[in-house]
């Protein structure tokens, strides 16, 4: 083998090493770029179904947007009006222009302006209103504006003449898109959630590309050190080729050569390492349950940033090889000494104090793996101070204490529609809850999230504390988070155009307040949650999730954590032979099979019954109790409470008997027993008698003088008696008997009011029923033939926790009521939460986790490779070092060290050269991430990753890197363990390997076989 | 005549099928001057290795001041090491960034016990005070010689075992460093096994070994195969 092959080719252990951290580092930028393309296709594809190429503009005069408008763009003149209440509002022009066409032939749909006057969508009478612009006051007639349109329903719609003499105060700039760019710079698109994931992924790659280049820091770094080393090793081989003639340019390009493939391996170990890696890290999630589709394969895309990757990462280590052998190559061949100069005394950079220069003083280590060990400690810090922020943005609201309440089934937060009311109930119930909507939005490029909230709901839930301003009061303020202020570039008083999320519009909000909070909290926008549905597919009181805090779970209830809920219990009824049986009816709120045993207890005795449902279904079992005494008990299954009263098995009762009625009215009532109607029966009044017939009805007639009188009921020797009150006043009446079903509902359930209607009289009636319950009441005209019966059902609406009245009403008069009480049960929460889906509380959690479905996948690739290529890249550094000493190892060994203490030394140099590498690393990663910081490249989708750097953190993640450096050499440092100290000492012949031949440095003898 | 210092029986080594030591045995008597010479490849240095317990042998026993070396962990191994043998090896074997008192007191520090008296002795008695502060990198052949005989003698061993320590010397400094190793191991009471290939020692010692293929070919009764078994019986 010739001197050039030989150089080239023959690689030493600390070559291959220095091959493995090269390797890492390529699987590192691989793998993230792999994964981040992947994720960025499928969130894309999944975007586009929302795709819409409409952007609109804000100018501030309309002679301005003419000029801008483009000769598709249409030009909506504005004006900012003072309306009589002393309320401000927003006026546009609507022209009589074709809207223009967005993607996929589909037009903008502007609202048809009145003819004259004003329309606004959120009214629901025509009014006539005093409206003053800056030029003009006007009296104009408001009318409702109906359907959906871009232009937000708070907003009035006039024409642009109206506009016009009002006194314009800006405009909208309206195009279909003429631009083939995918995100525009200027304007918000109309539907900005493909926008914001396109403009997001590009920050991404961004990023990535940054990281490439720190990784191509790295590998140069890296090959410098090995190249050096491997300088110094064959000094003397460099020393006989520049004696016996090579020029200094042949050995430079000898050892460029030589680093180039030691790059150019690595690179290619690494490429397939991260492909093959990031396949089995998806074969692995897709194992362990994880929801992922990913689709990791190489494209044309992902070649465009890793191409020049790789090919950079050899072009930086092939120069590091060249920069490293320039001072050799240079020197004239017996200027080239082959001694080391010590490096204990003064090889650490700079001017060191002398007790400093003692302390950290190494016996073994070479401070020369400094350099590299401070480079991937830097890469490390970096990137854990990442992590622990993107952590930390999740942290505060998500695990124990946050809950996100979703619609089950539903795909991902966006896709959720949640009753408004949920959040009210759960407050009722004592815990804060917060009704939200998350925008995807976009503004001059730049992605960020907005999020529809009730202010103060929020800021119940949220650390948010607003800093500049004032809480938003009306729908058309907003409240900015301060990084995303930054980001923007707005503040208190600016207004920010905001376009559609998932539906085509846009409207515009003004900023009254800023707010600081921790984590992602502060990088979004707060507006109001009608603005919040106008830009989202919301509809009118939903929400697409509930934030609500503490998880109940299995905690609760002595760690019964079935999501089954018993929703309701009959009352009893009653046997002949004593026995009573009651209905428990229960619901399993959960996504999963359940079980659960319900401890049924009438009076002091209980029954359990067992029940075991499926997701969503309901069941009725009915449960005997024996020998019960007629009398009043407390009937409870679970969580429902009720007092009944046991009626004796032979009681008889008159039903349907006014309690008012004209005189010598003849009404109809009804005896019954348990068994049901009782004939012959014998009903009298005031001397006056009735028998009823088989079905247990008789006509009562009542006495023609007023006054009240008892109405005595007689079969068999079983009598009851009921109150009448025969008067002139008394309307002949429907008679009612009215039920809430269930009888205690929860707070998520709606009650419905089951009415009995009845017409006791001899005639034929037509009256108006109205069902009056909470939050509003139903009425409708009922006609009943003399005796005929009719059941009426009217919904009642989910309310908080509390005690309510259902009253059913005819003619003015309340002719039965009742009332019942919402539960907040404990176990709603619960529940609820396990009905729907459970996510992190906050921005990260939800806007990037939607944003990238497949986010926690993302993270656990990024954070192995990158593991992989620190814990890699620092071990390679410090097998070099130890390596590089495994004569005086072998010194230190023959002259009586035990292995122990030669360990002991390389952790206690690799902790000196540690303390110093991790502290530079600390100052470098603070200094390149406030660098990345304030170039904006740390944004992405208008999260600003700002780590908080606390000591805590700081001190958290330098132990963490010191660690890292004493692992590191301690595995490196376990190789000295085995091998006896002559092996060390080079001075045996165990073995010679053909593929290792140089492990030795040159100076010493060679043991290989000449040939 | 005490028990042998170090006692190697039927000492093999083999590398690749071939053998390095051959079923060698050899006694040290704990005052000998011994010169242990043969030819290249004769196996010398792995012999040094074997007595040193800087490799164990394939099969054989060796006891060094009474203890079964084979029986023991390398940690034993390392502090009998310490505590017995000085080395002087072929290329010095210094550690260039350690001065030379450092490289010297070096076998006192793994036993954790500083005897500066004793390193400056024998700093004094071998000449080279002026030179404790210096590198290896600075330091003459023979100069860097002194320094690791100092270093071998740092422990008070029983038994300096020096191989090829003239290797690199001219005639002249080589009758410097023998000398001086004899005075040395006179004033330090040691036994002393010198290895060279260099025949022009022999006239120097008093007793020699002659090595050849891993065997033992020439050398007095009391130190070879025959006389091991029962050293009690020597003259």
């Amino acid at each position: 083998m010739g001197y050039r092959r030989s150089i080239l080719f023959r690689w030493s252990r600390r070559d291959r090493l220095a091959v493995l951290v090269i390797a890492a580092t390529v699987a590192f930028l691989t793998g993230t770029t792999l994964v981040v393309f992947a994720a960025g296709a499928q969130t894309s594809a999944i975007a586009e179904e929302y795709d819409s190429d409409g952007t609109v503009t804000r100018y501030a005069s309309v002679e301005e947007a003419r000029a801008a408008a483009g000769p598709d763009g249409v030009v909506l003149p504005s004006a900012r009006v003072e309306i009589g209440d002393g309320t401000t509002h927003t006026v546009v022009g609507v022209p009589s222009d074709p809207p223009p066409e967005l993607a996929r032939g589909e037009q903008v749909r502007f609202p048809e302006p009145p003819e004259d006057g004003l329309s606004r969508g959120d009214v629901t009478d025509a009014r006539i209103r005093r409206i003053s612009g800056t030029e003009a006051t006007e009296r104009v007639r408001v009318v409702p504006r109906d359907g959906a349109s871009v232009i937000d329903p708070s907003w009035y719609v006039a024409s642009v003449d109206t506009v016009d003499r009002l006194g314009p105060t800006g405009a909208f700039v309206v195009s279909g898109s003429a631009t083939d760019r995918a995100v525009a710079d200027t304007g918000v698109p109309f539907v900005s959630a493909f926008p914001f994931f396109v403009a997001g992924t590009t920050q991404l790659v961004s990023l990535l590309r940054l990281a490439t280049i720190a990784g191509g820091i790295l590998v140069a770094v890296t090959v410098y050190s090995v190249t050096r080393m491997m300088v110094r090793d064959r000094l003397r081989t460099i020393r006989v080729l520049r004696a016996t003639g090579a020029s200094p340019g042949r050995i430079l390009a000898l050892f460029a050569g030589r680093a180039a493939l030691l790059s150019l391996v690595g690179a290619a170990a690494g490429y397939a390492a991260g492909a093959i890696l990031t396949r089995a890290a998806v074969n692995l999630a897709l194992f362990t349950g994880l929801p992922t589709s990913l689709n990791v394969q190489v494209t044309a895309d992902t070649l465009t940033v890793l191409v020049p990757a790789v090919v950079g990462l050899v072009l930086a280590g092939g120069l590091a090889g060249l920069v490293a052998a320039l001072s050799v190559a240079r020197c004239e061949p017996g200027a080239i000494s082959a001694s080391r100069r010590p490096s204990g005394s003064d090889e650490h950079p700079g001017p060191i104090p002398a007790f400093l220069r003692r302390r950290l003083r190494t016996r073994l280590l070479d401070w020369r793996a400094l350099v590299p060990t401070t480079a991937t400690l830097t890469v490390f810090v970096t990137f854990a101070l990442l992590v622990a922020t993107i952590g930390g943005l999740a942290a505060p609201l998500t695990a124990s204490e946050g809950v996100t309440i979703t619609e089950p089934g539903a795909k991902h937060p966006v896709a959720s529609k949640v009753p408004e009311s949920y959040a009210g109930a759960l407050r009722a119930d004592g815990r804060p809850a917060s009704p939200e909507i998350l925008l995807f939005e976009v503004n001059g490029g730049e992605p960020f999230l907005a999020r529809g909230v009730n202010y103060s709901a929020y800021a119940s839930l949220s650390d948010a504390e607003l800093v500049r301003g004032r809480p938003p009061a009306a729908d058309d303020e907003a409240v900015v988070g301060s990084d995303l202020a930054a980001t923007l570039g707005v503040g208190v008083g600016d207004t920010v155009t905001l376009g559609g999320s998932t539906d085509p519009g846009f409207t515009e909000v003004t900023v009254v307040g800023t707010f600081d909070a921790p984590g992602p909290t502060d990088d979004q926008l707060l507006v109001s949650l009608p603005t919040a549905r106008h830009l989202s597919s919301a509809e009118p009181g939903m929400v697409q999730f509930v934030r609500t805090t503490e998880s109940p779970s299995a905690a609760h209830d002595g760690g019964d954590a079935s999501t089954i809920t018993v929703v309701d219990v009959s009352p009893v009824r009653r046997a002949e032979n004593g026995s009573a049986t009651v209905t428990v009816t229960a619901r399993n709120a959960g996504l999963e099979r359940s079980e659960r045993t319900v401890t049924v207890s009438l009076g002091d005795r209980t029954e359990r019954v067992r029940l075991t449902l499926g997701p969503g279904e309901s069941a009725a079992e009915n449960v005997s109790f024996g020998d019960v005494e007629p009398g009043t008990y407390e009937l409870a299954a679970g969580n429902v409470r009720r007092n009944v009263s046991v009626p004796p098995a032979d009681a008889i009762s008159v039903e349907r008997l006014p309690s008012t009625a004209p005189p010598g009215s003849t009404p109809q009532v009804r005896v019954t027993d348990a068994s049901g109607p009782v004939a012959n029966a014998t009903v009298s009044v005031d001397g006056r008698t009735a028998t009823t017939g088989s079905n247990g009805v008789a006509r009562l007639p009542l006495p023609e003088v007023p006054g009240n009188y008892t109405v005595a009921v007689d079969a068999d020797g079983r009598t009851a008696s009921e109150e009448v009150s025969v008067g002139e006043s008394a309307d002949r009446r429907f008679e009612a008997s009215l039920r809430v079903k269930p009888s205690a509902p929860t707070v998520i359930v709606e009650p419905v009011a089951a009415v009995e209607l009845t017409n006791p009289w001899n005639e034929t009636l037509t009256q108006r029923v109205r069902v009056d319950g909470p939050g509003g009441g139903v009425s409708r005209s009922v006609t009943l033939d003399p005796g005929e019966t009719r059941q009426l059902a009217a919904g009642l609406a989910r309310r908080p926790a509390g005690t309510y009245t259902v009253s059913v009403i005819v003619n003015d008069d309340v002719i039965a009521n009742s009332e019942y009480t919402v539960r907040g049960d404990d176990r709603l929460g619960s529940a609820v939460a396990t009905s729907g889906r459970e996510l992190g509380g906050t921005g990260l959690g939800q806007g990037i986790e939607t944003a990238f479905g497949n986010i926690r996948l993302l993270l656990g690739v990024v954070v192995g490779l990158t593991g992989l290529m620190t814990v890699g890249g620092t071990t390679a550094t410090f097998a070099q070092a130890v390596h590089a000493r495994r004569r005086t190892v072998g010194i230190r060994r023959a002259t009586g060290a035990t292995p122990a203490a030669v360990v002991g030394t390389v952790l206690l140099d690799a902790f000196k050269i540690g303390v110093v590498a991790t502290g530079l690393a600390l100052v470098l990663s603070v200094g390149l991430t406030t660098a990345l910081l304030s170039a904006g490249r740390l944004t992405l989708f208008g999260v600003t990753l700002r780590p908080a750097l606390s000591a805590a953190l700081l001190a958290a993640v330098g132990a963490g890197a010191l660690a890292l450096a004493v692992l590191s050499a301690g595995l490196a440092a376990a190789s000295l363990f085995k091998p006896a100290p002559a092996a060390l000492l080079g001075g045996t012949r165990q073995r010679p390997t053909p593929d290792r031949p140089d492990d030795r440095p040159d100076d010493r003898p060679s043991s290989r076989p000449q040939r | 005549m005490t028990e042998p210092v170090l006692r190697g029986t039927d000492l093999t080594v083999e590398r690749g099928g071939r053998p390095i030591l051959d079923g060698l045995s050899l006694a040290v008597p704990a005052d000998a001057r011994m010169l242990v010479q043969g030819p290249s490849g004769a196996g010398k240095t792995t012999l040094f290795n074997v007595l040193g317990l800087l490799e164990a042998p394939a099969s054989g026993s060796l006891f060094v001041a009474g203890k079964d070396a084979s029986r023991l962990s390398e940690r034993e191994r390392a502090r009998l090491r310490r505590d017995t043998i000085g080395f002087v090896f072929q290329n010095f074997q210094l550690i260039e960034d350690l001065t030379a008192r450092e490289n010297a007191a070096m076998p006192q520090e793994h036993a954790g016990e500083r005897d500066d008296e004793w390193l400056d002795t024998l700093f004094e008695a071998l000449d080279i005070v002026d030179l404790a502060g210096q590198y290896p990198a600075t330091l003459s052949g023979g100069e860097k010689q002194r320094v690791a005989i100092a270093r071998a003698l740092a422990n008070r061993p029983e038994l300096i075992l020096a191989d090829e320590p003239t290797g690199q010397l001219d005639p002249e400094t080589t009758d410097r460093v023998i000398d001086l190793l004899f005075s040395m191991r006179e004033a330090a009471e040691t036994a002393l096994v010198v290895i060279s290939h260099d025949h022009q020692l022999a006239s120097r010692f008093d007793e020699v070994v002659s090595l050849a293929d891993g065997k033992i070919v020439e050398g007095p009764a009391y130190a070879t195969a025959e006389g091991v078994d029962s050293p009690q019986k020597l003259p």
